[in-house]
């Protein structure tokens, strides 16, 4: 991100050498504010965002105290105050970058007038003003199942994991990162699962991470990923909690980044990308079937549209007699080879979802009706486009749109192009040479150092027990072993597996 | 000696299972029927089955030559171990033209195919241009993509091509198959000798095998995709032999194409396209491993890193398939072929084991002696 990069310039400064420089330099900010006052003797100065911190913590905590309580003792260091101020983890530190830190992020100042150089620290931040309290997950919705999701407060996230994994195995590491946004990152494992070596090169790649500004976990994501010329997301992130849940007890990492509702996981495999949370809480039968309808309708999203332009290009002879009989009568008046078809159609189609992503809810159903029939209709009736290919195009549409994690529909939106001009120049040769270039592609990715394609290659046949079907509880007591987890089991399979004889 | 192999480098055991069917099955699959049938008419099955057991021995004796290379080795190291530099480099070399002949030859024969069936007008170069590249996309990942490569290879042909070639069994008739035992053992020889070039591509071995994890457990894996290979060629010549006679099949090129054209369904015809298309998933893995192989070997026998060879011998193999245009000329290639992977798998091997083993023989009785 190139345009930040003048704050940087200023970021280079040399550091300020004492307090008094560090106030001064605050000064400039209108909501910073300094309080000094005199009370029992003593002369203090409180200095603080008026933007960050929480006014009631202020008075009621703070000042009420400390114009209350010193004047009983006369001879108070800033050391002591924890004993006078009601407010955990008080910090007294001469270090004014740390201090420049702790103001900057909502916390208070107090000074006293004989220890110059020091100052007490006391978070009172207004964590979540102007944040939201609680998010539906409406962008990844399950029928079944808990609604609710991650929200940017990454404090109330950890609460929201911590509650459901009640182990003391479940391990929380922050750090900081971004030179400007020093933004709290929270890497989540589980001891004891998770394999040790994916923690540490987790680790690692966050830490030597250098950025200015981290808005969201997609700009981790990007970071942290092993290849960025890939379309292909190379880690899970979603707003679910029982999905981020699920990841940490089969041995995966979780990455929390303050301000982001999303959790980023990893390593992922691509088969990850089309499990749904629903699939688990719906009877094994049904989840299966519906995995199954979702890998279709990826395969039917790429495949469809190229298909159609191969065989009305260069295979026409593999049409049957009856169905030419149609085909012909949609395409009489079509002036265009089939390649410009299917590409004025599936422009129209990726404008109508870019566009029904940029406005406003109500106004975009409305953009959805009148696009999807009007502009549809119209486009058969001017003869710019066959009525089957009209068909075609938006199942494929319609198809891509079943895989639950966003950034991976989007990979999908996007592969079926160069598919079509393959289809185009060399009709059904050139479609499976695309899918060859897909398969060495995918080969090559790898996700924290794991192969993107487990567990179908390398090839791991034990682990298959939950990709394409989704078996049932009695079987998939096993965490999936490619992850090369430190435990092997999630519960105890022989009591899942106990079975009764008949009229027993 | 070269240093080993990194073990993040290395597959497990069981992936040698597709490596070498992928390898051994690839465009000979589509024609080799008619020159068997040619020599050993309704018995041509049994030629299948005597080759492929040939193709076992060899494998086995390719294995218990490998285990001789030092530290587990490639043939190029065993080269130089028991010949010495400068005729271990010699011989190393004609392994070099022999990997990039096979991909030379099964890149020409795809092609001619396509050129055939599908595309006769679209110029050649089109086609190897993009195999090419798509061979330089695999090949620069490391041989782990290109054995991933031959996974896909055989998994989806064998889901989406292998059960239509049961289709045409609604037309067979079974009294093709006698009577049973009417050719010599001579004609069978000679008729298993037309099968050499439907199961070479185990030679890679010879250059891939330090790339195995715990390498001598894989034998059985090698010996599972080549009894899986007979399988494949003994369901297809059977097929054949019940659905053509014996003068109609000498008149067909390519008779597994013609029997792709069989089957039917409500809304697709002439599945032959299908299958032709989907081959590009048996061929592509084939080049990327020979061409991995001939890199590989330029690799250890000159210290030339295999990024920079690999396009050098694209760029040939690509200026190649301009010169190779007519149909006899490759026809005449796949001879070649087929004549220097026999002399290299049947008589090169098993005399080079020999060798070694007469060579390891008097180092023991030397050392044993003072």
């Amino acid at each position: 991100m190139g345009w930040f990069s003048f704050w940087k310039k200023k970021k280079k400064r040399p550091a300020q050498r004492n307090l008094s420089q560090l106030w001064e330099k605050l000064r400039q900010s209108s909501d910073f504010v300094e309080v000094s006052f005199v009370v029992g003797g003593k002369e203090l100065s409180i200095y603080y965002f008026d933007s960050l911190v929480d006014p009631q913590v202020l008075q009621e905590r703070i000042f009420c105290h400390l114009q209350n309580d010193i004047p009983q003792h006369p001879n108070v260091r800033l050391e002591d105050l924890q004993q006078i101020v009601p407010i955990q983890r008080i910090e007294v530190s001469e270090d004014t970058a740390l201090i420049e830190e702790k103001v900057l992020k909502g916390f208070v100042a107090v000074t006293f007038r004989e220890q110059p150089n020091k100052a007490a620290l006391m978070g009172a931040a207004a964590e979540n003003l102007g944040l939201r309290e609680n998010n539906d997950s409406e962008n990844e919705f399950s029928v079944v199942g808990p609604k609710v999701g991650f929200v940017e407060n990454v404090g109330v996230n950890l609460h929201l994991i911590r509650r459901q994994v009640v182990t003391p195995n479940l391990v929380f590491r922050e750090m900081s990162i971004g030179s400007m946004s020093k933004t709290k990152v929270v890497i989540a494992y589980i001891d004891g699962v998770a394999n040790p070596e994916v923690i540490q090169t987790v680790t690692q790649r966050l830490e030597s991470i250098h950025f200015d500004l981290v808005f969201d976990n997609a700009i981790l994501d990007q970071l942290l990923a092993d290849n960025s010329r890939t379309p292909f997301p190379l880690f899970i992130s979603t707003e679910r909690i029982d999905r981020a849940i699920y990841a940490l007890v089969s041995g995966q990492v979780a990455i929390f980044c303050d301000g982001s509702p999303y959790a980023v996981i990893g390593p992922a495999a691509l088969f990850d990308f089309f499990t749904s949370p629903e699939d688990y809480y719906l009877p094994w039968v049904l989840g299966t079937f519906f995995r199954l309808i979702r890998f279709f309708g990826v395969a039917f999203s790429v495949l469809a549209s190229p298909i159609y332009v191969a065989v009305l290009t260069y295979h026409y002879e593999m049409i049957p007699e009856d169905l030419l009989g149609p085909i012909i009568y949609s395409r009489s008046n079509v002036p265009f080879p089939p390649m410009l078809e299917v590409l004025f159609l599936e422009i129209t189609i990726e404008l109508l979802r870019e566009a029904g992503a940029r406005l406003p809810t109500k106004v975009a159903q409305t953009l959805g009706i009148v696009g999807g029939i009007v502009i549809g209709q119209a486009t058969v009736d001017a003869g710019l486009t066959s009525t089957i290919l009209l068909i075609v195009v938006a199942l494929a549409a319609l198809a891509s749109f079943t895989t639950p994690i966003f950034k991976m529909s989007n990979t999908i939106r996007f592969i079926r192009f160069p598919f079509i001009l393959f289809a185009a120049f060399w009709g059904g040769i050139g479609i499976i040479f695309a899918v060859c270039g897909l398969l060495i592609h995918l080969g090559r990715l790898q996700s924290f150092g794991y192969p993107y394609l487990l567990p179908f290659y390398p090839f791991r046949v034990r682990s298959f027990r939950d990709t394409f079907i989704r078996s049932p509880y009695s079987e998939t007591a096993e965490r999936p072993m490619f992850l090369r987890p430190r435990s092997r089991f999630r519960y105890d399979p022989n009591a899942a597996k106990q079975k009764r004889d008949i009229d027993e | 000696m070269k240093q080993a192999i990194q073990e993040r480098f290395l597959i497990s055991p069981f992936l040698v299972f597709f490596v070498i069917h992928a390898t051994q099955v690839g465009v000979g699959a589509l024609n080799f029927q008619r020159p068997l049938m040619k020599e050993a008419g309704q018995d041509a099955w049994m030629a299948v089955l005597m080759a492929g057991l040939a193709a076992h021995v060899l494998i086995w004796l390719m294995y218990r030559l490998l285990s001789h290379s030092p530290s587990g080795g490639d043939l190029v190291s065993l080269h130089e171990q028991y010949f010495g530099r400068w005729i271990g480099g010699v011989l190393s070399l004609g392994l070099l033209f022999y990997y990039a002949l096979a991909a030379f030859m099964v890149l020409q024969s795809y092609i001619e195919i396509i050129k055939v069936w599908v595309f006769p007008l679209i110029g050649v170069w089109q086609f190897s241009l993009v195999f090419l590249l798509l061979t330089y996309y695999a090949v620069s990942g490391g041989f782990r993509v290109v054995v991933g490569l031959c996974v896909w290879g055989v998994v989806i042909p064998l889901l989406t091509i292998f059960p239509m070639v049961f289709f045409p069994l609604e037309y067979a008739q079974y009294r093709n198959l006698l009577p049973v035992f009417d050719h010599s053992f001579g004609q069978l020889a000679k008729a298993s000798k037309e099968m050499v070039l439907q199961y070479l591509g185990f030679e890679m071995l010879l250059m891939y095998y330090p790339f195995l994890k715990n390498a001598p457990s894989s034998q059985k894996w090698a010996h599972a995709a080549n009894a899986f290979t007979m399988f494949i060629y003994f369901v297809l010549i059977l097929i054949s032999v019940v659905f053509y006679n014996k003068e109609q099949i000498q008149h067909i090129t390519w008779p597994t194409l013609t029997l792709a054209k069989i089957p039917e369904v409500p809304f697709i015809e002439r599945m032959e396209y299908i299958v032709i298309s989907i081959y590009v998933l048996v061929v592509v893995p084939i080049i990327t491993l020979s061409v991995w192989a001939a890199t590989r070997v330029v690799k250890q026998l000159f210290a030339v890193q295999q990024r920079r060879s690999l396009p050098v011998l694209l760029a040939c193999l690509f200026v190649g398939t301009l010169f190779f245009q007519e149909k006899t000329d490759i026809e005449q290639l796949t001879q070649w072929t087929a004549k220097a992977g026999f002399y290299l798998v049947a008589v090169y091997v098993p005399l080079l084991y020999v060798y070694v083993w007469m060579a390891e023989k008097v180092k023991k009785a030397l050392q044993q002696k003072p």
